[in-house]
């Protein structure tokens, strides 16, 4: 699990993170959030909605005192009292009888002033004895028969003041004014009284909001009614608050909000006033408001989400960079090993190209040292060479010249012709290590490295027809190549002559030369293999450094694999050995097509010994 | 013999004439000018418009604002002239007119007796119908003037009661008339349905605005009112109304103009004459005016009054004053 992990890379990590640690806390905010939300938005809904259903029960009030306003000043109308005073002598002894009117009557104002007032159902002329004489109806329903003869005490309490009372179980609500004879005194008779009727249904509610009701919300209103105030009368909305319906039953459905009584003083019902709001509409309320909230929470998260991965794109980038840098430098200028594809994610990546360019540093300042030291011995080894090369030279001449004059199959010739043999082995040695410690200066040109290839491998013939080796090659048709033929001929025969050696009982000589691409460098790639007796693994590591040979004392200067090493790298390239025991050694060369990255600069740099 | 045939004649006229009663007075008489003080008509006019200096100051009522106010801005633009144009009402126009602050009035409705200032002269641009609403869902689709009278009269209380809905039966619901009894000093507009407010129902609801009226007619079910299609597009977001009929006559331009729609607005504009108000640059201006409204012909009902003249309406000077 935690294997896998690393592997992904350093963003989606973050990413991963940040969404999981994200959802979790978006979950728990949301939680506190919405039901924070919720209850403030409740609170302050049911605050507003209090005050929008007191605002409408004063405008109920105010319609309900109109009342008897109304009917004050319609009494002290001119043409009201005109009206009277010429009815008035015709209603004395006149048999009772009530004159219906839909018509607006004379005793009653224009349109125009009515509007103005409250909205009539019913007006009642009654004589001065109390009895009704004429009946204005707004509507076409007849009003209901007690309202014809009206008791002493509705006629007294609706006097001054609006009167609410049930009329042939109807509630209604009755204001009335008398008209008194003129002169002054408490003795002054009513010459006639003007009684207004309205009954308390769904169109007074209206009108007493008229005529913009339950703009807010689609506020409800009800009157609730005797004896506990659980009932509706009569709402401004019957299709959804009928009349009679519970109020419990409608609290599970409504917000009920400011209930109250009515106090006018005069009224023989119970009556009282609430405001309804449908629960699914606070409902939808709510939920568009937290829906809004959430949208706007998780539009924050997504930009936040996508900011970080962004971040962290950045961030894993320039690691990636960084990382590359190290590598590159490691290589470049540490000659380090190309760095093989390491496992896990960006920074544990960095972390561990880190920790080996430590190493690489450590190990090449090691080197260093040891190369200055060894540079210092090569300088003295080249100088000692060159110095006993003259004595050498003279050794072996005056050698040759005394083998030819001694006779043949003497004790003296054959010692001469040891001392011979010595020089030659020495001066080679000589030549060798002048060759690898003296700073070269590569001849560049192009060639063709078949022709490099075949040129030493003919050297190399009648050792192989000795040894019964077969050589087998496969050089291709590889494009030619800017090198000095010399110095590469050189490598390449160091190479062969060491797996011929290896080779001593027979075997199979394989050379092999082709192009390849390394990390998007061109390369000529030579491969020398053989099928001999193979490098230990604790030596092969130690193969390359000067001095070092396996073979048997006297047969090799332990110089040739330095030197192949030397002119490899001086081309800009490299040199790697694999190795099996009893199956043989492949030794590749690696010469890069262009070598301008430090073929230049290995064309005068000195060798390191 | 000569009784019954003037009985008949008599009985025929009779609903007729009744009918009429109703009907307020299209237009006021041109000759009848309101008197103002002595000198009074010499004073130039003077705009109110502090720091700037334009050349016309153009004050329209709601009605030709949305139908001219681009056209002037851009006729400014090309005659290279700066020209102020406020949007108002009738009486907003009146008052600055009145006060001379003005060079170009605009009105919704005939002159009335006080707006005939001296100097000053009505252009008629043309007119265009008074839709009578009705909510939404009310199945009614065309009334005759008579019951739209009895109904804005209060005869009717619910709209089951009114007959003959062309075969459809009116919804048990109370009727709510709902008017908006504005400009009372000028004839014609609301005053072609009922001639003064008195005629209205005591339980008329008044509004004073057009979105209201448009707004309580779309949220009440049994409501009645009545508006311009140009108004009732422009505040169509105070919810939907249906237009009805009338007399089995949509209100459009052919059968307004043809005098068989009967209600209707007339748009005005004025101009000062007279050496000490008048403004060339006004004048010209409004000329343009009324060959643009040709274009307009047909636009939510509007009769130029080029095509009123053709159907036999009558003018003085460019004033529409009477019926065909």
């Amino acid at each position: 699990m935690f294997r896998s992990l690393e592997r992904i890379s350093l963003t989606m990590k973050g990413l991963l993170l940040t969404l999981i640690v994200g959802t979790a806390a978006w979950a728990a905010l949301d939680y506190f959030q919405s039901r924070a939300l919720e209850g403030i938005f409740l609170g302050q809904l049911e605050e507003r909605l209090d005050r929008e259903a007191q605002e409408d029960r004063i405008r109920f009030d105010s319609y309900v005192k109109a009342h008897h306003e109304s009917v004050k000043l319609l009494v002290a109308q001119k043409g009201f009292m005109d009206y009277v005073e010429r009815k008035c002598r015709g209603w004395k002894g006149a048999p009772e009888g009530v004159v219906f009117r839909r018509e607006l009557p004379e005793w009653l104002p224009k349109p125009s002033v009515l509007r103005s007032l409250v909205r009539i159902r019913y007006a009642l002329l009654l004589d001065g004895k109390g009895r009704v004489r004429e009946i204005y109806q707004a509507v076409p329903e007849a009003p209901p028969g007690a309202l014809l003869k009206p008791t002493k005490l509705v006629y007294q309490l609706s006097h001054n003041q609006a009167f609410m009372t049930e009329i042939e179980d109807v509630p209604f609500l009755v204001a009335s004014e008398s008209l008194m004879e003129q002169g002054e005194g408490r003795k002054r008779r009513t010459t006639a009284t003007l009684m207004l009727a309205s009954p308390l249904d769904n169109y007074f509610l209206k009108a007493s909001q008229r005529p913009y009701h339950g703009q807010i919300f689609a506020l409800t209103f009800g009157l609730v009614t005797s004896p506990r105030l659980n009932r509706i009368l009569v709402s401004t909305h019957p299709e959804l608050l009928p009349p009679g319906a519970e109020l419990d039953a409608l609290g599970k459905k409504y917000l009920i909000t400011g209930k109250s009584f009515f106090d006018y003083g005069a009224s023989d019902l119970t009556l009282g006033f609430a405001a309804f709001v449908p629960l699914d509409e606070v409902d939808s309320m709510v939920g568009s408001i937290i829906s809004r909230d959430r949208r706007q929470r998780a539009m924050t998260a997504f930009i936040l989400i996508s900011a970080f991965a962004l971040i962290m794109l950045v961030i894993t980038r320039r690691i990636e960079r960084v990382a590359a840098s190290i590598s590159d430098f490691s290589r470049q200028a540490l000659l380090g090993k190309p760095y093989e594809d390491m496992k896990g994610d960006e920074l544990h990546i960095l972390e561990k190209r880190f920790h080996r360019l430590t190493e690489e540093v450590v190990s090449s300042r090691e080197q260093l040292v040891q190369s200055e030291k060894l540079s210092a011995l090569g300088r003295l080894t080249a100088n000692v060479a060159h110095e006993i090369r003259h004595p050498l030279t003279s050794i072996g001449g005056f050698a040759r010249r005394l083998n030819r004059k001694f006779p043949a199959e003497t004790v003296e010739k054959e010692y001469a012709e040891i001392i011979i043999s010595e020089v030659d082995n020495l001066e080679k040695i000589l030549r060798n290590v002048l060759t690898y410690s003296r700073g070269t200066a590569l001849a560049l040109e192009s060639h063709d490295p078949d022709g490099i290839i075949e040129e030493s491998l003919k050297i190399f013939e009648d050792r192989c027809l000795e040894q019964s080796i077969r050589v087998s090659r496969d050089l291709g048709d590889v494009p030619e190549i800017i090198v000095d033929r010399i110095q590469v001929a050189e490598a390449v025969k160091n190479l062969l002559s060491n797996s011929i050696d290896a080779m001593p009982d027979g075997g199979t000589l394989t050379v092999t030369a082709k192009e390849e691409t390394r990390r998007g460098r061109r390369y000529l790639v030579v491969q020398v293999a053989d099928t001999g007796q193979g490098i230990p693994a604790d030596k092969v590591q130690m193969i390359f450094e000067p001095f070092f040979t396996t073979k048997i004392l006297g047969r090799g200067t332990g110089l040739g694999l330095s030197i192949c090493k030397k002119i490899v790298e001086d081309h800009g390239g490299f040199i790697r050995v694999e190795s099996q025991m009893d199956e043989g050694s492949v030794f590749t060369l690696y010469l890069p097509y262009d070598n301008r990255g430090n073929g230049g600069e290995n064309l005068s740099r000195p060798s390191k010994l | 013999m000569i009784f019954l045939f003037l009985l008949q004649v008599l009985l025929f006229l009779a609903p007729a004439s009744a009918d009429d009663l109703l009907k307020g007075p299209p237009f006021t008489d041109p000759s009848v000018i309101q008197p103002m003080p002595e000198g009074w008509e010499e004073q130039p006019v003077i705009h109110e418009t502090g720091s700037r200096r334009p050349d016309i100051v153009v004050t329209l009522d709601q009605h030709l604002y949305p139908l001219f106010a681009d056209y002037i801005r851009k006729y400014a633009a090309r005659e290279r002239i700066s020209i102020e144009v406020d949007e108002g009402t009738c009486g907003i126009t009146a008052g600055k007119l009145a006060r001379k602050t003005a060079d170009v009035g605009g009105y919704c409705c005939p002159p009335g007796g006080a707006d005939r200032l001296p100097g000053l002269s009505f252009h008629t641009v043309g007119i265009m119908p008074v839709a009578v609403l009705v909510h939404p869902d009310n199945p009614v689709e065309d009334l005759d003037i008579r019951q739209v009278r009895e109904i804005f009269g209060g005869k009717f209380y619910r709209w089951s009661e009114v007959k003959d809905l062309g075969g459809r039966r009116g919804k048990n619901i109370r009727i709510e008339a709902i008017g908006r009894l504005h400009c009372k000093l000028r004839p014609g507009h609301w005053g072609l349905l009922l001639d003064n407010e008195d005629l209205f129902s005591p339980s008329l609801t008044e509004v004073g605005t057009i979105p209201d009226m448009i707004s309580l007619v779309a949220r009440m079910p049994g409501a009645i009112g009545y508006e311009v299609p140009l108004m009732v597009g422009r505040y169509s977001k105070q919810g939907k109304v249906k237009v009805i009929s009338l007399n089995g006559v949509a209100p459009g331009a052919p059968a307004l103009a043809a005098g068989r729609y009967p209600l209707y607005r007339t748009l005005n504009l004025t101009t000062w004459e007279g050496k000490a108000a008048k403004n060339e640059k006004a004048e010209k201006l409004v000329r343009q005016l009324l060959s643009e409204a040709e274009h307009l012909e047909g636009k939510h009902g509007f009769v130029p009054a080029s095509s009123l003249r053709r159907k036999g309406w009558k003018f003085k000077g460019d004033e529409l004053v009477g019926e065909p």
